[in-house]
């Protein structure tokens, strides 16, 4: 096939030593960016974006792309390790990888983790290599009515997980309500601000996640600790390469799981505008839907690790390729790559396949070596990271502190966000105490303002119709899924009572 | 005499914490009134998603009132014993004065000596342990952030008027 032979020139021209090096250092400066939570994978790509003026083309573009990927997988450590999420795909897996860690397990979690970002993002190469342009026109007709369906989807997941349902909807409405203060997206004026001009740049999510759960965790082990001490527990545990093989056979016990996450979050990852963090929460919803144990999710189920972490890598993958094939980038990072590609003198989009095929191609075979490269880095890494669990308290509780107020800094600079990493730290800790779930809440606040922006655009498009999400050929069938996602706890419900009806009268005639 | 936070109960916590978003969505309600809560003629005016939405918090918030205080009331103490609230106090209020910190000494040297600090009085490491502590925590950050990825921090009043690098 046409596209093997490329994808063949492509590794050919990627074998060179110098291109190897600068990939791998890019790995492991993404790897760096990726730990330090609120800068993400796009701060990192864009600081060392000029860093790479000085390099050819190819390599620049590899050492970017392994930034990109280390980020991708570096975000995951401190969301198992300390419960900060590194960046915002790496919310998801924090619902589970945090608890597993608390268990003892954090070497199984993070290997987990990382066999699983490299089988999601192997995956998505692949579908990349073969599919690149009809997944690419697929992107082209995804509009604001579109992209309401699949949010729809995303919430629809989220609907009917555990805990009381009056609690649940509180979360979920004060997630929404937090996502709207600030200036108004369509009309522009300032709302739920109080004439404050702080509440008027909005919250943040990143702030009030790294509140939430980084300083909501210190909090509640700091009242737990004379029960249990993380420490001691990691100390118990035996750290060492068994961890790698059980994170290995973790992901073949669910395969069918890692590899439809991957697909979800490639596909989501095309989309313009979504990227790797709807994708992660997603394939979290989804999986907690099909598990057969979803009581288990939230306290330390391996499939709450799987399905998030193999679709954001997906999805990040999914993310360039409109970048390349259309000149249409599918997320901030391959927004600032596509800055990348102009600043070397191409142009992205349909010619560039034609034109330059060296390039093209040996990025597209840099996609597989640098994931083979960074899995192999962090899964050597992973009991040495897990032995950072041993350090004392007193030393960790601190070192986890500033570490968030670095974070909530990095954002917009704003010393207020730091005061709200501490302010909702102390809500963080009550809710989580009272029971309130705080997964609908992050969830709400990150999508919401994605919501009602594709939800205001498409009404604006229809003149206040809302049967523009029935009319468009793309959007109907994804708004029928996301409204029986919506009613099947309802419908559940309907059938467990035919079910005890039916019992009830076999057993009456009896 | 069990001292007053031992004898807070889960359902007092739950009360409370009803009470508060109750007051909340009093507030938001008159704002989005004030905004708009209805349907314009291009869609939904800028009041009504925090309309709709306070709205149903308040039927949530009411459910769970009904849930947790009146019907199923969880009576055991939010605390369960007094340790929890020391460790709590003692990881806490070194947290908010470390924000004071970094308010005025700069990231840097906060971090560093909120670090020194805390090892020497929680943690019971010796005075040169814990120094040499709260100068390592500065110099990686240091090394890291601003010279390696020049990400901007908040900085010392000394900075603001030249008199410390930092």
């Amino acid at each position: 096939m046409e596209a093997i032979d490329l994808l063949m020139t492509g590794f050919g021209a990627m074998m060179e030593p110098s291109r190897l090096g600068f990939m791998m250092l890019g790995i492991i400066l993404g790897l760096l960016v990726g730990v330090l939570p609120g800068v993400g994978g796009t701060t990192g790509v864009a600081i060392l974006l000029p860093v790479t003026v000085f390099l050819e083309p190819v390599s620049a573009l590899v050492m970017l792309a392994g930034i990109y990927w280390g980020s991708m997988y570096g975000g995951l450590i401190t969301s198992i390790c300390f419960g900060v999420p590194g960046n915002p795909w790496s919310v998801a897996v924090m619902f589970d990888g945090r608890p597993l860690a608390k268990q003892g397990k954090a070497g199984l979690a993070m290997a987990t983790g990382f066999c699983v970002s490299f089988f999601g993002a192997i995956i998505a190469s692949v579908l990349f290599t073969f599919f690149a342009v009809p997944f690419a026109e697929m992107a082209l007709r995804f509009g604001p009515p579109e992209m309401f369906a699949v949010l729809m989807i995303a919430f629809g997941t989220f609907i009917g997980m555990g805990g009381s349902p009056g609690k649940t909807v509180v979360m979920i409405a004060a997630g929404f309500l937090l996502s709207t203060v600030g200036l108004d997206v369509v009309t522009g004026a300032p709302r739920l601000t109080f004439d404050s001009i702080a509440l008027m740049q909005g919250f943040h999510f990143v702030p009030i996640t790294i509140g939430l759960f980084g300083v909501g965790e210190v909090l509640a082990n700091a009242a737990e600790r004379y029960k249990v001490q993380i420490e001691e527990v990691t100390r118990a545990a035996k750290l060492g390469l068994h961890d790698i093989t059980a994170g290995a056979r973790a992901v073949l016990n669910n395969f069918w799981l890692s590899v439809g996450s991957a697909v979800l979050g490639f596909v989501t990852g095309i989309l313009p505008g979504a990227g790797a963090t709807p994708a992660s929460f997603m394939a979290y919803g989804f999986a907690q839907k099909i598990s057969r144990h979803p009581e288990r999710f939230g306290k330390g189920a391996i499939e709450g690790v799987l399905a998030p972490e193999a679709a954001n890598n997906a999805a990040g993958t999914g993310a360039i390729l409109p970048m390349l094939v259309l000149g249409i980038p599918g997320s901030p990072t391959a927004a600032i790559l596509m800055a990348g590609v102009f600043m070397w003198g191409f142009i992205p989009g349909p010619r560039l396949f034609t034109e330059q095929p060296e390039f093209v191609w040996s990025f597209i075979a840099s996609l597989y070596l640098s994931n083979l490269g960074a899995v192999i880095i962090c899964l050597t890494a992973t009991p040495l990271l897990a032995m950072m669990l041993r350090t004392p308290y007193a030393i960790m509780a601190p070192v986890i502190i500033v570490l968030c107020f670095v974070g909530a800094y990095a954002i917009q600079n704003s010393f207020l966000d730091i005061w709200y990493v501490v302010i909702f730290g102390i809500i963080g800790f009550i809710l989580r105490r009272l029971d309130y779930p705080l997964a609908p809440l992050i969830v709400a606040l990150v999508l919401g303002a994605m919501t009602e922006e594709a939800l205001r655009q498409s009404l604006i498009m229809s003149d206040g119709s809302m049967l523009i999400f029935f009319q468009r050929p793309l959007s109907a069938p994804i708004m029928v899924a996301a409204l029986l996602l919506f009613m099947l706890p309802l419908i559940q419900m309907a059938i467990r009572r035919y079910r005890r009806r039916q019992q009830q009268q076999a057993g009456a005639s009896d | 005499m069990t001292p007053v936070w031992l004898r807070t109960t889960n359902r007092a916590v739950e009360l409370g914490a009803v009470i508060c978003l109750l007051l909340l969505s009093v507030v938001l309600l008159s704002e989005s009134i004030e905004l708009g809560p209805g349907w314009g003629d291009s869609g939904p005016q800028p009041g009504f998603f925090p309309f709709v939405l306070t709205v149903l918090m308040i039927l949530g918030v009411l459910g769970v009132l009904c849930v947790n205080v009146y019907w199923k009331p969880d009576l055991r103490p939010f605390f369960e014993v007094s340790q929890e609230v020391t460790d709590l106090l003692r990881v806490g209020i070194p947290i908010v004065v470390a924000v004071v910190l970094v308010r005025w000494l700069g990231i840097y040297a906060g971090s560093g000596l909120y670090l020194a600090f805390f090892m020497a009085w929680y943690g019971g490491f010796r005075w040169y342990q814990a120094l040499a502590g709260g100068i390592l925590l500065p110099v990686i950050m240091w090394l890291a952030l601003r010279e390696g990825f020049n990400i901007p921090m908040p900085m010392s009043m000394f900075y603001r008027s030249g008199i410390l690098p930092f």
